[in-house]
């Protein structure tokens, strides 16, 4: 079910009048109805895997029930890895089996052997990654002793499965999610009200933003060849801004149905591209998946301790891992590979944590030197953003040397022009309002400019007929594909 | 709660009088709008198209029979009601709203052809319907293909979601300015066009040819629409236009769908002109592509066509 179909429009509100009327004094019943209105909402696109989201459920509670009751290392050790090999196990499996295959058979051939192995035509189970790694993390701070397990089923089945960020993240800490399902919710108003703000918000990120920027960027990557450099440069752009109008729309609007439902999730993008250097970026760009492989995995190589071999090697792998998290292609490793290079510099010469206040804090516009430092930063993100959205390295490497030719002063060419205006005045808007409002949560949760309730709602119905004006052609969640 | 129940009602209904009243404003400036999607079906709604002879179809109608033509030769006031992509269903619906608004035309064109009984998925062009889904037989129609959801036609403003060049006119219209004027003379689009490639390309993907399926309740549907003219008495004449003659030889049945609108035509007394052996058929130089006539092919044609109906003498029949 999408976020903006009708089937979730009529979803929604069902799931939360029930929740808040008819099972509101019963908390197992209340976690009882988040669990069905999951299944549903997942089994909505394909009912058979929701038998591996139960395994993955059975097996990691079952795993963290059992290093509750052992303190023998060996013991808790195996259990780990029992998890860990199942639930890796399934994404290896679902997600990059075939990519394995393939390069085999290519390594193979390339040395002159000829083997024969085939490929297997499967289906990726959305939210595979994501749900992947939230039940990994219940079962790896067990074991560090930061959790206790639970013994609540189906607190714990609701925390694998809550259908806001299911599919598509904020990827949840068990030690953040987990204990807000063992106490009875209370609906607040205040709460609810800026839930809904924040869900505006996400659509308008999702229809208008990331679907008009969608049609353009993918008129251009789908014809590279033949264009100029300043259209492939926009076309880059473009696709910058559609993927996290896409991305963080979504996380808005998880976040924000959360909240209806008394719940907090952590904050997964803050304005990256207002960054200053790549390391504020990725502090600022999906940082649930961020602090994810920070907690988990760059930390337990040693992260930034250590001699400064070790310090490059763990850089590298945590930017690698990341990009080929993403999907079963080089040109996500080579996109982790690029930001790793591009973070580096900044690693070693201690640079990297320069900038942790948002830009300006207490200022309405930026210096001169933030505003270079921030376009040269945005820059390297489109250049990045390249090989995300090309369908081979080869695609990327011929669309890259295309931008940086004399073609690039030249007149930009699409198909429909007044798309283009209509988008570059769209993003226009769209970056004001980030930018005015990106002390907050989200960029339209304080709007001190706003102070009657009468200009507040003004603007939510403006945003609204935006919406609706400028809906640009239904696309996907980019995020479901990974 | 309560609180938050009563905030989001208000709020719903603001949003909602917000958008009764955009989809007021863009619906009735469509309505005057004279770009070339609303320009004719305004027309036929106002009550203002009035003509003696309609001229109905698809693209095949409407770039291939010119009123211009009709006119001189007949002594008529003709119109083309050609609707490019669309098969017999919205054009028995065009012309309904036709015979509601205005008066009883003396003779009625209707352009049969190969597509004209298939049953396709979706309504090209649906958009000329977004202000008139309220008139009866509209939405009953349009709900038969793809094109409006269902929250098209339950929320107000939404069917317009997206289209900010169409609300634009709208809104523009309602203040008597025109983006876009529609520049086809009564109805009639001449494509001034040279032959493309895109035969070559449907032959080299279909050697075997293909075989045309008419949809059996659309087949009911025309018989039914002859019927009913014939009671109104409303002259028409069927006619099949050329079509390039070696694509005529790609469509396996073509004598089945032939035989077809003989058969209405000889069960209702009425006239079936087949020009796909004519000699305009066997040239190519008057065609765009294989199923539409260039515009020295389509004044070839009309001139034909309209020989052919003044020899008949069937306007002055009763």
């Amino acid at each position: 079910m999408l976020f903006n179909s009708l089937d979730f429009a009529i979803f929604l509100p069902i799931v939360f009048l029930l929740y808040w009327f008819a099972v509101q004094k019963n908390l197992t019943l209340q976690n009882l109805l988040i669990v069905t209105a999951s299944y549903i909402f997942y089994g909505w696109w394909d009912w058979r895997f929701l038998s591996l989201i139960l395994f993955s459920t059975i097996i990691d509670f079952s795993v963290g029930k059992a290093l509750g009751k052992t303190t023998k290392i060996n013991k808790r050790k195996t259990l780990l890895w029992i998890s860990i090999i199942v639930n890796l196990g399934f994404l290896g499996f679902f997600k990059y089996y075939n990519f394995f295959i393939e390069n085999f058979i290519e390594a193979f051939t390339f040395f002159g052997s000829d083997i024969r192995i085939s490929s297997l035509n499967i289906i990726l189970p959305v939210g595979i990654s994501f749900y992947t790694f939230q039940t990994l993390s219940y079962t790896i701070d067990i074991y560090r002793g930061k959790l206790e397990p639970t013994k609540d089923f189906i607190a714990f089945t609701a925390f694998v499965s809550f259908f806001p960020q299911l599919v598509a993240g904020p990827i949840e800490r068990a030690t953040l999610l987990l204990p807000q399902f063992y106490v009875k919710r209370k609906f607040d108003y205040n709460k609810a009200i800026d839930g809904m703000r924040q869900i505006l918000w996400g659509l308008f990120k999702k229809v208008v933003i990331a679907d008009n920027c969608a049609l353009l960027a993918n008129e251009v990557f789908n014809n590279s060849h033949d264009l100029n450099a300043s259209t492939l440069f926009l076309g880059a752009l473009f696709f910058t801004f559609q993927i996290y109008g896409d991305f963080s729309g979504y996380s808005d609007i998880a976040i924000g149905i959360s909240r209806l439902f008394g719940f907090n999730l952590m904050k997964n993008f803050a304005f990256p591209y207002f960054s200053r250097d790549i390391a504020e970026f990725w502090r600022r760009w999906h940082i649930s998946l961020s602090t994810w492989f920070r907690d988990y995995l760059y930390i337990p190589l040693g992260g930034s301790r250590g001699s400064l071999g070790s310090k490059v090697r763990n850089t590298f792998i945590i930017f690698i891992v990341s990009g080929f998290w993403h999907g079963a292609n080089w040109t996500f490793v080579i996109w982790g590979l690029l930001n790793a290079l591009y973070f580096l510099p900044l690693l070693l010469t201690k640079n990297n944590r320069n900038n942790i206040e948002i830009i300006g804090f207490d200022r309405s516009w930026p210096s001169f030197k933030e505003v270079l430092s921030m376009f040269l930063t945005f820059f390297m993100t489109v250049l990045a953003w390249i090989f995300f959205r090309a369908e081979s390295v080869r695609h990327a490497m011929s669309y890259i040397l295309g931008i940086f030719s004399e073609t690039i002063i030249d007149k930009p060419i699409f198909s429909n022009m007044m798309s283009f205006y209509k988008a570059i005045g769209l993003l226009l808007i769209f970056i004001i309002i980030e930018w005015f409002g990106r002390r907050g949560e989200y960029a339209i949760s304080e709007m001190k400019w706003a102070k009657t309730k009468t200009l507040r709602w003004v603007f939510y119905i403006f945003l609204i007929l935006l919406l609706l004006v400028f809906a640009g052609k239904s696309q996907d969640f980019i995020y479901f594909q990974f | 709660m309560k609180k938050f129940i009563t905030t989001v009602i208000v709020f719903g209904i603001i949003s909602l009088i917000t958008l009764y009243t955009l989809d007021y404003l863009v619906s009735t400036g469509l309505r005057k709008s004279k770009s070339d999607t609303y320009n004719t079906i305004n027309k036929i709604v106002d009550g203002t198209l009035n003509a003696d002879i309609i001229i109905n179809g698809s693209s095949k109608a409407l770039v291939q029979v010119s009123p211009k033509i009709l006119d001189t030769i007949l002594n008529q006031n003709s119109y083309n009601l050609g609707m490019d992509g669309n098969e017999f269903i919205p054009q028995l619906l065009q012309y309904e709203l036709y015979k509601k608004y205005n008066p009883k035309p003396k003779l009625i064109i209707q352009i049969v052809g190969n597509d004209f009984l298939q049953k396709k998925e979706e309504l090209i062009g649906y958009m000329r319907f977004a202000p008139y889904l309220k008139l009866n037989g509209v939405s009953a129609m349009t709900e038969q293909y793809k094109g409006f959801s269902f929250i098209d036609y339950h929320l107000p403003f939404y069917r317009y979601s997206g289209y900010f060049g169409l609300i634009m006119d709208g809104l523009l219209s309602n203040f008597g300015i025109h983006r876009q004027i529609d520049l086809k003379y009564k109805g009639y689009q001449e494509k001034d066009y040279i032959w493309d490639n895109s035969f070559d390309k449907f032959k080299a993907s279909n050697p075997n040819g293909i075989q045309i399926k008419m949809n059996n309740s659309s087949k009911e549907k025309f018989n039914q629409y002859i019927e009913s003219l014939v009671q109104d008495n409303i002259h028409i004449i069927m006619v099949y236009p050329p079509t390039y003659l070696p694509s005529q030889d790609l469509i396996r049945n073509k004598k089945e769908v032939i035989n077809f609108y003989k058969a209405v035509a000889k069960n209702n007394n009425v006239l079936f002109l087949d020009y796909s052996s004519n000699f305009i058929s066997n040239e190519k130089k008057y065609f765009y592509n294989s199923q539409h006539l260039n515009k020295n092919g389509a004044e070839r044609f009309t001139k034909l066509l309209a020989e052919d109906i003044k020899s008949t003498d069937i306007l002055n029949k009763k």
